[in-house]
């Protein structure tokens, strides 16, 4: 992903992503990082998010909003605004 | 020429080679009776797998009195012929590695003969640790 | 067919040992492991008698599986009376000590009365005696296995042991095999110190046969691959079973603080990001992963401490590798004490193997504690002067070693939290069900978790039900009885074959049969398996009934059944047990006070087991 393409993605609002270690080498290098801050334009939806960290598509991820769960049917519904905390973990299972 | 190829810091002493091995040669999962060796160091910090290296100058071939132990040249394996082999043990003395032992149960030794070509260890193993190739022709 | 057919038989009070033939019919019903060993166990004991005396039985059960070239066949089970709960304890491992046991010749070791003298057992194939231990008595795991390898002069024997802890009957001691796998949980090492049995050494050279080679290695590929394609067995090779914390700390159900809280901030500081990243010493916690016998997936961490890390600065005899932080561990030393110094936490990981301790039980122990002493209830008089604060790691090792060697306050911690906060009038501040400790999930945001909290067999246990999918889904008590029960009875199966759970992230039930059908036989249907494991889940619960245990025991702390969450995706939220536990002793077959009904009984033919 070149960084152009990055600005072009960027936007004025601000939310705090939480990533779980299992998924940091899974995404772009340059989010590889456990906790930080996301430029976002209105309305961008987590689908876009999980996109844009070039997480797999099929790929299965706990997805975490203001300390709600969010089920993956409403990843491209529900939009961010400026502020929300969204975290994205690996699925849980026995351990 | 093919030849394993053993990475110890792929290793995660599994034992799936041990297994393979045993059940290769001995028809059963024994791995007292494996031609390859797991080496556990330190609580498991180095795991080491290990096995005959098919010396050139292959001194249990030299040391055999009864010319038990011969060479295949297209596979560059020294394998034992077990009705020449009388369990004199002089060949596990003579090798410095102690990789060709005494089996109790039959009465000879084996050692490591690349399972006539496909070995069974280099298949089994699920981390790459060993490998099967020819090493001129691995890409570094 | 990979059974030997042959049980070893140590009578420790009359000092012999002996060989029996392994009853196959029970075989044949419970197929091997956790099932076959409760069987022997219900056959063996009252299981009214006091689980730290002579009449108490010790069994170390392989499966048909363990030692096969199955990937993770390195399994054995603990089967006995837990001191800890006083109810049915099966205690499941790893490593490679299992697979030896069946290599000497044995399906089923099992343990009866109680030696004069401290001995140690010594299998070598079909020769097995037992040898005096006076002077392995009051030493470590560490030091037990090392003497024992140096004595016998082979470095191949494996050996499972009791340090301090279990001699003197820490209420969770474990028994550990190969340094750092253990028989965790319940105090069935406790068990073991009762019957003064310090260790068992085992050299096998017979192997496991293998009837029809050709079709074990057409399945046994088949399935290797499954596990090597599957997502969730690729993060447990990278990433260790620690990768839940950040997880469960995001979802809002990682307990901290002795279930006060259900987030923990300091999780980043022992994640397996953590692990890896180096330290201002340039010091790496992680160095490799490991695995147990026969498995390819390699969960195991291999860590170390920072040399220079005030825990061990002047103890050089802890600066080598060994186990690292799991996700059980992580959160037993970490979240729930309120800790976030990994070198801390890995000390105390190797403390617990060292002497010999249940990590999950010492670190809720320790919690209750800590919550005591915050609300004054302890001070500094009882603790040896040392502060019990949430948070202080200085207290979680100084506490872990006194436990482990069973010196000052460490007397009260190997009480285990039950025994511990009844001592101090406060009964309620115990995390436990049946009298064991919580695993790394609060029930209030994982509700079918609870459900399987309170209806396990041996207390609370993580390992025992797999809900995790339904409770991600939705939380609420709804429709959490059913996966709830299924996957019980799917575990006792697996629990009994030798295998490892860690496998299900690939392996559904099928993929079990097929293995099971091509080493034991075509009879092995997938029907006939889950209902083995069903009726050892009944066996176990009946020998529970017998032990005197009854409904009332099925139960949550009032934390977690009356005090809403504080914050995570379930604030607010209770565990709705009231609700799930009807509907799971319905789908039982039991009756509304929990007992198998004469219907189930027979469905299941286990009549003679009634109550
Ligand atoms: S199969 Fe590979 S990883 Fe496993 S012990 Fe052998 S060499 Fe090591």
């Amino acid at each position: 992903m070149s960084d152009a393409h990055l600005d072009s993605e960027e936007g004025s609002l601000q939310i705090t992503l939480s990533l779980g270690s299992g998924l940091l080498s899974k995404v772009d290098e340059s989010y590889r990082d456990t906790s930080q801050t996301l430029a976002i334009s209105e309305g961008i939806t987590i689908d876009s998010v999980l996109n844009r960290l070039g997480l797999p598509s099929n790929m299965a991820v706990l997805v975490i909003l203001n300390d709600a769960l969010v089920q993956p049917s409403q990843f491209a519904l529900q939009a961010l605004t400026n502020g929300d905390r969204l975290s994205v973990m690996p699925p849980i299972h026995a351990g | 020429m093919k030849q394993l190829i053993l990475d110890a810091d792929k290793c995660t002493s599994c034992l799936q080679c041990e297994l393979a091995c045993s059940l290769e040669h001995e028809g059963l999962f024994a791995p007292a009776y494996s031609r390859i060796k797991v080496f556990e160091f330190e609580h498991g910090k180095r795991n080491i797998p290990y096995t005959c290296t098919q010396c050139d100058e292959a001194w249990c071939l030299h040391a055999c009195p009864t010319n038990a132990i011969a060479i295949n040249l297209e596979l560059g394996t020294k394998y034992v012929i077990e009705d020449l082999c009388v369990g004199c043990k002089v060949c596990t003395l003579a090798c410095p590695y102690g990789t060709i032992n005494y089996n109790a149960k039959s009465g000879k030794v084996t050692k490591c003969n690349l399972c006539s070509g496909d070995p069974k260890c280099a298949d089994a193993c699920p981390t790459g640790a060993i490998v099967y190739a020819d090493p001129q022709e691995l890409t570094v | 067919m990979t059974w030997h057919g042959k049980v070893l038989i140590a009578d420790l009070s009359a000092n012999t040992v002996r060989t029996e033939p392994l009853n196959q019919a029970w075989a044949d019903e419970y197929l091997g492991g956790r099932g076959l060993a409760t069987r022997y166990l219900t056959e063996m004991m009252n299981p009214k008698a006091d689980a730290l005396s002579p009449e108490n039985v010790l069994i170390f059960a392989t499966g048909p599986m363990t030692g096969t070239m199955a990937s993770t066949s390195g399994r054995y089970c603990v089967v006995t009376k837990g001191p800890l709960t006083n109810a049915i304890a099966c205690s499941n491992s790893g490593g490679k000590f299992g697979a030896e046991l069946k290599y000497a010749g044995y399906d089923l070791l099992i343990c009866t009365g109680k030696a004069v003298k401290p001995v140690y057992l010594l299998i070598e194939d079909g020769n097995a005696q037992l040898m005096p231990a006076d002077d392995l008595w009051g030493t470590t795991v560490w030091h037990t296995e090392e003497f024992l390898k140096e004595k016998h002069k082979d470095p191949q024997i494996k050996v499972a042991s009791i340090g301090v802890a279990g001699e003197q009957g820490v209420k969770y001691a474990c028994v550990v095999n190969d340094l750092h796998r253990a028989a965790g949980r319940s105090g069935v090492g406790a068990v073991m110190g009762s019957k003064h049995l310090k260790a068992v050494a085992v050299r096998g050279t017979v192997g496991v046969p293998c009837a029809n080679p050709e079709r074990v290695m057409a399945v046994t590929k088949e399935t290797h691959q499954l596990l090597k394609d599957s997502d969730g067995r690729r993060e447990l090779t990278e990433f260790g079973t620690n990768a839940m914390i950040d997880s469960m700390h995001a979802f809002g159900g990682l307990p901290t603080n002795n279930f006060l809280k259900m987030t923990f901030e300091g999780s980043k500081n022992i994640n397996p990001e953590a692990m890896k990243t180096p330290n201002e010493n340039g010091h790496t916690n992680l160095i490799t992963n490991k695995a147990c016998f026969g498995c390819t997936i390699a969960c195991g961490r291999i860590a170390h401490i920072d040399k220079q890390h005030w825990s061990v600065r002047n103890r050089e005899n802890y600066h080598h590798a060994s186990g690292g932080l799991e996700y059980e561990t992580a959160y037993a030393f970490g979240p729930v004490v309120g800790v976030d110094d990994i070198d801390a936490l890995t000390f105390a990981g190797y403390l617990m193997n060292e002497h010999g301790m249940d990590p999950i039980s010492f670190g809720v122990t320790l919690a209750a504690a800590m919550e005591l002493y915050e609300l004054g209830i302890l001070t500094n008089e009882h603790t040896d002067g040392v502060p019990l604060n949430f948070g202080n790691a200085e207290a979680l090792t100084i506490m872990a070693e006194k436990t482990g060697k069973q010196e000052g306050f460490g007397k009260e911690l190997g009480l285990g939290s039950k025994l511990l906060c009844e001592k101090y009038g406060r009964p309620e501040l115990a995390m436990v069900v049946k009298g064991q400790e919580f695993a790394g999930y609060d029930s209030r945001a994982l509700q079918g978790m609870g459900l399987g909290y309170a209806t396990s067999n041996r207390g609370a246990c993580h390992l025992k039900h797999d809900v995790f999918a339904e409770d991600m889904a939705d939380q609420s008590g709804d429709g959490k009885a059913v996966p709830c029960k299924n996957s019980q009875d799917q575990i006792a199966m697996i629990d009994s074959t030798g295998l490892c759970l860690f496998t299900t992230s690939a392996w559904d039930t099928d993929a079990f049969q097929r293995q099971i059908a091509a080493a034991c036989g075509d009879d092995w249907t997938r029907e006939k398996l889950l209902e083995s494991g069903e009726r050892t889940w009944n066996l176990e619960r009946l020998f529970n009934l017998h032990a005197g245990l009854t409904a009332a025991d099925d139960t949550l702390p009032p934390r977690l059944l009356e005090t809403p969450a504080p914050e995570g995706v379930a604030k607010g939220k209770v565990c709705e047990l009231d609700k799930m536990l009807p509907e799971y002793y319905s789908l039982r077959g039991w009756t509304d006070t929990g007992i198998p009904t004469q219907e189930t009984l027979s469905r299941l033919s286990l009549n003679e087991h009634a109550v």
